[in-house]
């Protein structure tokens, strides 16, 4: 499940920047990178949600939307119903956080270079 | 809330974010800060040097920084004013004290750990500060690992990181401010607290909790912890590592955490494949840091205090994010909670490390 805030809650934020005027720099650049960041979550979101819910309702064997999903999830994992090794959850947590890092940050260098083998 | 909570803008986290130039707001205050100052001379050197002008500096969000020079008998000095911020950007409660800052740098100096010499504190309790000597060099991480210049001091940072270390963790408790005590059982407690208070459902957090709860160090006697001790927080010279900076988030604990804390991804930049901030390898840290007598850690120790300092960086991103979320927004924010996932990734990067080794 991709994070908070939504690219629409960082644009609305990027609208109030340009607004007020941004300095050249530093705000400028992480004000492109949230426009960027917000196109991308656009492009890519609605498969990644569909695929990790697919995987959360098998994990889990429940059904539901995805917060209410990852909330079983994290209970399971808190309480250690689930077992920490078990090469499905692995699958899930990887397969969810590369989508995530897809969107939020491409560029980050170890997901990068994992990428480029 | 627990210092390993404090989220302050460090200078610099390469890409995305890079150093900002010098912020034009705060003009107001120089005048003032420079009163104090004149009255901290006067009153702890006996005699007034002729001060700069202040300038505002980049830097922490919980701190100011400016910079001046004090010309005396002839002789000016490059110095390096601290000060509280009039009103903070981003929450900063849980650092420690300027008045105790400067102590522990004191206390540093005199153990023979590299830190900027204190000149003299401000007196005023409502705004307290002190006056450092500017140490030249380059403190910006991305600059640090492509600066040809440096290509020398590089090649010897990682075990001159275990070598300063070994002094930090050396350095008598007694002489030491008060400070948190957080030993492995407390640290771990004090980052589920924090995330279980961002209200967010993250498995691969819940699954880093256990993983630290299931493997919890015995790490001997109580040690001073930098506590953020990385590529970002140094200032290196052609020379190497001349200073050693930001003390705020000093606690007592566990001497190995601030071993793990060096090596977390988010502080390598584009050098992911150098684990020691992203200039040098864990083989070389440990050595350097066993020859100056430092306390005896092993490659477990590393992963575990790598492995919390990946979740504590995430979780002071999911705090901002619940920040955002409770109203007090920005891009800058926004954007940081989005990193959040960038230590999710790093988390499950090093299970699957473990469990391979």
């Amino acid at each position: 499940m991709l994070d908070a805030p939504s690219g629409d809650d960082l644009l609305a934020e990027v609208e109030r920047a340009l607004k007020e005027g941004i300095a050249p720099g530093f705000a400028q650049r992480v004000t492109a990178n949230a426009v960027a960041l917000a196109r991308r979550e656009r492009a890519m979101q609605a498969p990644l949600d569909v695929a990790e819910c697919e995987r959360l309702t098998a994990l889990i064997g429940e059904a539901g939307d995805l917060a209410v999903l990852n909330a079983a999830l994290c209970a399971a994992i808190r309480t250690r119903a689930i077992d920490a090794g078990s090469a499905q959850l692995m699958t899930h947590l990887w397969e969810t956080t590369r989508a995530k890092l897809a969107v939020d940050q491409p560029a980050y260098p170890p997901f990068r270079a994992e990428a480029q083998q | 809330m627990s210092i390993y909570l404090t989220y302050n803008r460090p200078r610099e986290k390469g890409v995305p974010w890079e150093e900002d130039m010098i912020e034009p707001e705060g003009r107001d205050d120089a005048a003032s800060l420079a009163a104090a100052l004149e009255r901290a001379f006067a009153r702890q050197h006996g005699a007034v040097p002729r001060l700069s002008p202040l300038t505002r500096l980049s830097g922490g969000a919980s701190k100011e920084n400016w910079a001046f020079s004090a010309t005396s008998d002839g002789v000016e000095r490059a110095l390096v004013l601290r000060a509280a911020p009039a009103e903070s950007r981003f929450e900063s409660a849980g650092v420690i004290s300027l008045p105790a800052e400067a102590s522990l740098l004191r206390l540093a100096r005199a153990n023979g750990v590299p830190v900027p010499e204190v000149v003299c504190e401000l007196a005023d309790a409502d705004r307290p500060g002190y006056a450092m000597q500017h140490v030249a060099g380059q403190s910006v991480g991305t600059r640090i690992l492509k600066d040809e210049g440096l290509a020398g001091a590089r090649a010897g940072m990682a075990r001159q990181c275990g070598e300063i270390l070994a002094r930090i963790h050396a350095i008598p408790l007694d002489g030491s401010p008060a400070l948190d005590v957080l030993m492995p059982a407390d640290a771990v407690a004090a980052l589920a607290e924090g995330y279980r208070a961002t209200g967010q459902q993250r498995p691969v957090f819940e699954l880093a909790l256990c993983w630290l709860a299931d493997r919890l160090p015995d790490c001997g006697a109580p040690a001073l912890v930098h506590g953020d001790f990385r590529n970002g927080n140094l200032i290196v010279g052609p020379d190497g590592i001349r200073a050693v900076l930001d003390w705020e988030t000093a606690h007592i604990g566990c001497a190995a955490e601030d071993l793990g804390w060096l090596c977390v991804p988010s502080w390598r930049f584009q050098r992911p494949d150098l684990p020691v901030g992203g200039f040098g390898t864990r083989q070389a840290l440990l050595a350097g840091y066993h020859a100056a007598g430092g306390r005896p850690t092993s490659m477990d120790d590393l992963r575990f205090w790598q492995m919390f300092g990946s979740l504590r960086w995430g979780v002071m991103c999911a705090g901002v994010g619940a920040r955002f979320a409770a109203g007090v927004r920005s891009v800058e924010g926004g954007m940081i909670a989005r990193r959040a996932s960038e230590t999710e990734y790093d988390l499950l990067a090093l299970m699957k490390e473990s469990g391979d080794a």
